[in-house]
């Protein structure tokens, strides 16, 4: 009983310290006032090569701001988008690219979405792929818990409460596993793109023809690259091709 | 009484904010003139539109049609009022002289059709004058009018030339003041199109595109003396960023001209020198951020009266031509009991130079009581006046009451939709992101929990083969003390050492001691007859007290003897074992039947 307690214990302080961290790098963030919108273009460039070489989604979220206050809504959104796809718990990131989204000419284009599934989004959303490491880390010491208990059970009793919890521990760890390697997979292969001209034309897919015209800011989904199109989908479903030159990509430097 | 239930069912209808309005540029129109209907659609939501079909005009003939949309959203108070627009434009060609009337036509809006109005339109003998249009910055060009029009049917028309002139709306400006270049195609001949095939550029200037045609729109003017045709090509909005002698950009294309049978002429822009003219040096005010331009600035303030926990939208309106690309948002003067968010700012801008710019800044509260709102001020340069000026918000005093219920649901509701802008993360060190999963202490965690729960697999395992069966337990217990002792005996035989016979001996009673619960301190007589009342067969107690005689007389037997004795007395052990393991599995079946 003794070495179970003290096993218990370190592998609690040695987890203890990985959750916390990550408390710290998702909540700690100090505002300063206002005032502080605009650096010149030389700091911009340094921040944005500093930002695409450590892939922090607090600089990222920064640059956003920084764009945004120069009234570039298209930059704004794209580094908007590469900080929620570091880390997709970033608050102020989604606050701010749900505020840009909202008065920007394109905003009847994203559907309204039923509540349940926009509940489920956020819950998506909160359970960043670091949360989610953490959490497939404490259901597996869970389920060895359990299993621990399973096997050390009063062979007189009925087991079905340890079966039962260690079943449960073990769906959402396989489920969390799951999740957390489709947003891996996600983050590394991420097809969101935003349009950066002030206005641009979506093309037919199979012709020249105009669609319709889309402005800066707006998501796109990349569903294939072609010589200078993209051939993207809108956020309402709308099938069409954009000019390469006219998007960036979220995972593009 | 009829009328009263009609009004009443119709009264929904007089409440939305839907507007047709169908209108013309001109009432009475000459023959060498176009005529530009246009329908514009608003509304305060969101329309969809079917593009209507253009009107059949009798004595007009179609040329073509433009369409564009707008949308607006402005704080008017607390309240978030928007107006979305879709215009549509038909441009007709009058055909012969007379008086004529636009039919009612229909146009789908969100889902529903509606009806325009008639207009009518009387067509007259082209013989009206233009006003005449100040003088371009060419230096052999002098004032130029519209004149009477030449038909493009004279023959006389075929033989003349075609040139391209840029005409800034500025001849003299301040560094920063964004100027209009407008590129002309004047000509006296039969062009059909221009393809504009290159912008050639020079130092000292930002440019964006300001229009840019689809069609040649021909006017008639006067130049130096002599009639042309000329076609707005493109308008260029340049802001310069040097001082001094500016030369605009430089276009390139090539005119399709009819004689007979087209051809090619190719044409280079003449003009579009600016001069531009340094900023003053003297009483620059400290807030001056760059901003340079012909502005009004207008402010308004969404409450003056409210509780803890809920916020003001101040809203700072910039109107005009400017490099608004240019300047940041002006900030307000730190004050006190209020926190400002970074404000979000919305531009509704032509070209990034002329339009509106609209600063929404979120003031936080801190705490109750009565405060002044803090100034903001903005300052910029007035390119017509050559003089800085400075806008400062009146002052303003602001009623802060201890929160209440309600400013604790306006808090909810405002969480859920966002009206400004958070500002930057400050963090003294930002770490590169690398996930949990590729960090090495993330896998040696997983590896830890495996190798726990397979040790207390295998212990729950042990204590259950303990608790169910304790016989196969000892059995099982006393196979591994006899193989723990019997490997060291082996070794010894092969190599012909003495200690065979103790560690052998040993070996036995470890096993039978574990196996039978012998103790060890019975004599080996003793233990033989204890293991006589465990019905051990009569042939393996033989067997075991030969052993133990080989055992007792092997401390004297001569070196030359050993080897043989020390192998048979090896296979003697290994037998005697064999026989106990056969001898529980034996058992170990007869229970399990």
């Amino acid at each position: 009983m003794k070495w179970r307690l003290i096993f218990l214990c370190i592998f609690c302080f040695i987890l203890g310290e990985a959750l916390f961290a990550q408390t710290d790098s998702l909540k700690t963030s100090q505002y300063i006032n206002s005032g502080e919108l605009t650096q010149l273009p030389d700091s911009l460039d340094k921040a944005i090569r500093e930002a695409e070489h450590k892939k922090n989604a607090d600089l990222f979220y920064n640059l956003g701001v920084d764009f945004f206050a120069r009234g570039d809504i298209g930059m704004a959104n794209l580094y908007f988008l590469k900080a929620l796809n570091i880390n997709s718990a970033h608050s102020q990131a989604k606050n701010n690219l749900n505020l840009s989204i909202r008065y920007s000419p394109d905003a009847d284009l994203y559907p309204e979405h039923l509540f349940l599934v926009q509940v489920l989004y956020k819950v998506l959303d909160f359970f960043s792929v670091n949360r989610l490491a953490i959490f497939v880390l404490i259901f597996l010491f869970l389920s060895a818990l359990a299993l621990c208990w399973l096997l050390f059970y009063d062979p007189e009793k009925e087991r079905a409460l340890p079966i039962l919890v260690l079943a449960l521990c073990l769906i959402i760890c396989i489920a969390s596993s799951i999740t957390l390697g489709i947003k891996l997979h996600h983050q590394k292969h991420n097809p969101n793109a935003v349009v950066i001209l002030n206005q641009t034309n979506l093309l037919s897919p199979t012709s020249n023809n105009v669609i319709q015209t889309v402005h800066s800011g707006l998501i796109v989904k990349i569903v294939q690259s072609e010589n200078n199109h993209y051939l993207v989908h809108l956020p309402n479903g709308q099938l069409g091709r954009l000019k390469k030159e006219a998007v960036k990509t979220v995972i593009g430097s | 009484m009829k009328k009263t239930i009609l009004l009443i069912m119709l009264f929904p209808l007089m409440l939305s904010a839907l507007k047709i309005d169908l209108s013309v540029n001109k009432y009475v129109i000459s023959t060498n003139d176009q005529l530009e209907v246009t329908l514009k659609i608003t509304d305060s939501d969101r329309i969809k539109v079917v593009e209507p079909t253009p009107p059949s005009i009798p004595l007009f003939s179609f040329r073509n049609m433009t369409s564009g949309s707008s949308s607006s959203v402005v704080f008017e108070g607390t309240k978030l009022v928007s107006e979305f627009s879709e215009t549509f434009r038909f441009f007709y060609f009058p055909l012969k002289t007379g008086k004529t009337t636009i039919p009612s036509f229909q146009v789908k809006v969100n889902g529903r059709f509606y009806s325009t109005r008639e207009i009518n339109i009387e067509v007259v003998k082209g013989t009206s004058k233009a006003p005449s249009q100040s003088a371009p910055s060419y230096p052999n060009f002098g004032a130029f009018g519209f004149d009477e029009p030449d038909s493009w049917d004279d023959r006389e028309q075929w033989i003349g030339d075609s040139f391209l002139l840029a005409i800034p709306q500025e001849q003299t400006i301040y560094r920063g003041f964004p100027t209009i270049v407008s590129y002309y195609l004047y000509t006296d001949e039969m062009v059909r199109s221009f393809n504009l095939e290159n912008e050639i550029d020079s130092d000292g200037y930002g440019k964006s595109t300001y229009e840019q045609p689809s069609v040649l729109n021909y006017e008639n003017v006067n130049l130096n003396g002599k009639q042309y045709k000329r076609a707005l090509i493109k308008r260029l909005a340049i802001i310069p960023n040097k001082e001094g002698r500016l030369q605009a950009p430089i276009l390139e294309g090539y005119a399709r001209l009819y004689r007979f049978s087209y051809s090619n002429k190719t044409l280079r822009s003449e003009g579009g020198i600016i001069n531009v003219l340094p900023l003053p040096k003297n009483n620059v005010p400290a807030s001056f951020g760059g901003a340079v331009g012909d502005f009004k600035i207008s402010y308004s303030l969404s409450r003056k009266e409210l509780s803890l926990g809920e916020t003001i939208t101040f809203t700072l309106k910039i109107k005009g031509r400017g490099n608004f690309n240019q300047f940041s948002a002006p900030e307000f003067a730190s004050g006190k009991g209020f926190q400002v968010s970074t404000p979000m700012v919305i531009d509704n801008l032509k070209a990034g130079i002329e339009g509106e710019r609209t600063y929404y800044y979120t003031l936080i509260p801190q705490d109750k009581g009565s405060y002044e709102l803090p100034e903001l001020s903005f300052t910029w340069f007035d390119n017509y006046s050559g003089s800085y000026k400075t806008y400062r918000s009146p002052k303003e005093m602001i009623k802060v009451s201890s929160a209440n219920v309600l400013s604790y649901f306006n808090r909810l509701r405002q969480s859920k939709t966002p009206k400004a802008m958070l500002p930057k993360v400050v963090k003294k060190h930002f770490p590169p992101y690398v996930p949990y999963v590729q960090q090495p202490w993330y896998w040696i965690l997983v590896l830890l929990i495996f190798a726990f729960s397979l040790f207390v697999a295998f212990f729950a395992l042990d204590s259950k083969m303990k608790r169910d069966n304790p016989e196969r337990y000892a059995s099982l217990k006393a196979e591994k003390v006899l193989l723990r002792y019997l490997k060291p005996a082996t070794l010894a035989a092969k190599n012909l050492s003495l200690e065979f016979y103790p560690l052998a001996e040993k070996a036995l009673f470890e096993y039978l001691a574990s196996k039978y619960k012998l103790s060890n301190r019975l004599s080996t007589k003793e233990k033989l007859q204890a293991l006589s009342q465990e019905n051990i067969p009569d042939w393996l107690l033989e067997e075991i007290q030969l052993f133990l005689n080989h055992s007792q007389a092997a401390r004297f037997m001569p070196e030359s003897e050993r080897a043989v004795n020390l192998d048979e007395d090896l296979n003697r052990i290994r037998k005697i074992f064999n026989g106990f393991t056969r001898l529980g599995k034996n058992k170990h079946n007869r229970s399990t039947k």
